[in-house]
């Protein structure tokens, strides 16, 4: 995306303050950012406030940016979004809000912090954003949520993953092995994988 | 079960396999695993979908700009430390509290002190004396016109508090660690009692030698609990006068040092929670 010298350029400019350089990265990056946000939170307005924070933050830090290498640089800017996301996680948790009920299954079984339960609204959102699909993200512990999305969604390779999730790479493998188990059971049992072949026989394991 | 373990492990390589992600090597054993074994074809299968069905959820445009103008810079450095407050400024209240408490305490303890001198010297004495000193004297006079062993027997009891509820065995043994060095005993006296706020050198040095045997007599001479059961007595030589009075004093002392001890342990909890959030900050930015 983008011409990369152009980026390294604009990169070096906004670490000395300079707004619209950082701004034309934004750009460039809002569009991904903001899916990402969108794919953690199941929620257009959250998604939309974290996003806005993400870049706030990130101008805020941008002068403390090492190494001009643009695949530094996205995966920088993605795990601060990693980090807004949460925040507003923990802000929708503790502000009561119109739950009515969060998807079933997980909810307790571990101990990160959980997807905001849906309103009316989020919930008629979701429908539109991939239904079923953002449905099974859901109910995923947001770590493996996280990990599952920026492998299959925005497509990042493992090393840049463990970047922005700031782990090892076996803990990403694990984290993608284990989301995309539970997504394939969840899949299965709501009957959006493959009607025709493989829906008789799913329940073998 | 041999058989078993390989099947296990080969469900848990489908995912890094999709992703190329195996060795050269692991991928082969894979390989010969799923031509021989159609459940874990099948789950590959079944990866391969979920992958693509996750990859195809919707790449939605940017709803807007979210370009970023001075203004929101202005705006949302305020935001952030609005938005924590509620907890922030609680806390630091309840340290400003607990700090002042903590000090009135502690000055109103060496305040007894200094007024139970006082009497002697109405200057207040060297209130900027160290905890320690003032201890050691309130110990050797209170050892030094110790002629109460009995009472201190009966009392013996509530132990933890010290000299005065020592066993008699302790206070004979405290009568000869003071005679040890008595001069000092004496300098103490005058050291503690002298006008001017800053006693001399030498007295404060033997002082300070004499403290090992301070510490002999009271077991637990250490603690501030102590200094503060010591002082109590030490003042006009209660504990001559009055054999009961030790108990007594000793439970409204323990009554402060408990308080004592819990503005302490706020203030360890306060320290930490600043702590803490000073981390979640740093890490929000």
């Amino acid at each position: 995306m983008g011409i990369d010298y152009d980026e390294a350029e604009l990169i070096r400019r906004s670490t000395q303050g300079d707004l619209d350089a950082f701004n034309r990265l934004v750009e460039q990056y809002q569009r991904p950012l903001y899916n990402l946000c969108l794919r953690m939170l199941a929620s257009a307005e959250a998604a939309e406030d974290a996003t806005q924070d993400a870049f706030i933050a990130a101008f805020r830090a941008v002068h403390r940016f090492r190494g001009g290498q643009t695949g530094g640089f996205r995966a920088w800017l993605f795990r601060i979004a990693v980090n807004a996301c949460y925040d507003e996680m923990r802000r929708r948790r503790s502000r009561p809000s119109v739950s009515l009920d969060a998807p079933r299954g997980e909810s307790g079984r571990t101990l990160d912090v959980p997807n905001p339960g849906p309103t009316l609204e989020e919930r008629a959102q979701t429908a539109e954003l991939g239904s079923a699909i953002q449905g099974a993200l859901n109910t995923l512990p947001s770590d493996q949520r996280l990990a599952v999305i920026l492998c299959d969604v925005q497509g990042m390779e493992y090393g840049e993953i463990a970047l922005v999730m700031g782990v090892s790479l076996g803990t990403v493998k694990s984290r993608i092995n284990r989301a995309r188990s539970r997504l394939r059971e969840r899949l299965l049992a709501s009957g959006e994988l493959l009607p025709s072949r493989f829906r008789p026989n799913s329940g073998d394991r | 079960m041999l058989w078993f373990n390989k099947h296990a492990r080969s469900r848990k390589r489908l995912s890094p396999y999709i992703d190329g992600q195996l060795s050269p090597q692991k991928r082969t054993t894979l390989e010969a695993h799923l031509a021989g074994c159609d459940a874990c074809r099948r789950e590959l299968d079944e990866l391969r979908a979920t992958i693509s069905a996750v990859g195809g959820l919707a790449d939605v445009e940017s709803p807007r700009s979210f370009a970023i103008s001075p203004r929101m810079l202005e705006r949302r450095a305020a935001v952030p430390l609005a938005s924590l407050p509620p907890l922030a400024t609680g806390m630091r209240l309840a340290g400003a509290g607990l700090a002042v408490a903590l000090a009135v305490v502690l000055i109103g303890d060496l305040g007894v002190v200094g007024s139970g001198d006082g009497s002697r010297d109405e200057t207040g004495a060297p209130r900027q004396a160290a905890e320690l000193r003032m201890a050691e004297y309130d110990t050797e006079q209170d050892a030094g016109g110790a002629p109460a062993p009995a009472a201190t027997g009966a009392v013996g009891e509530n132990a933890p508090l010290g000299v005065d509820q020592a066993s008699p065995d302790d206070v004979a043994m405290s009568g000869e660690k003071t005679e040890a060095c008595p001069s000092s005993a004496g300098q103490a006296r005058d050291a503690a009692a002298a006008p001017e706020p800053a006693p001399s050198a030498p007295s404060a040095g033997e002082l300070a030698a004499c403290a090992p045997a301070a510490a002999e007599i009271a077991p637990d001479a250490g603690t501030p609990a102590n200094a503060d059961a010591l002082r109590d007595d030490g003042d006009e030589g209660e504990v001559a006068a009055a054999p009961e009075s030790p108990s007594g004093g000793g439970d409204g002392v323990s009554t402060l040092t408990v308080i004592e001890i819990i503005l302490s342990g706020g203030l360890v909890a306060l320290v930490g929670g600043i702590g803490i959030e000073y981390i979640l900050r740093r890490r929000a930015v």
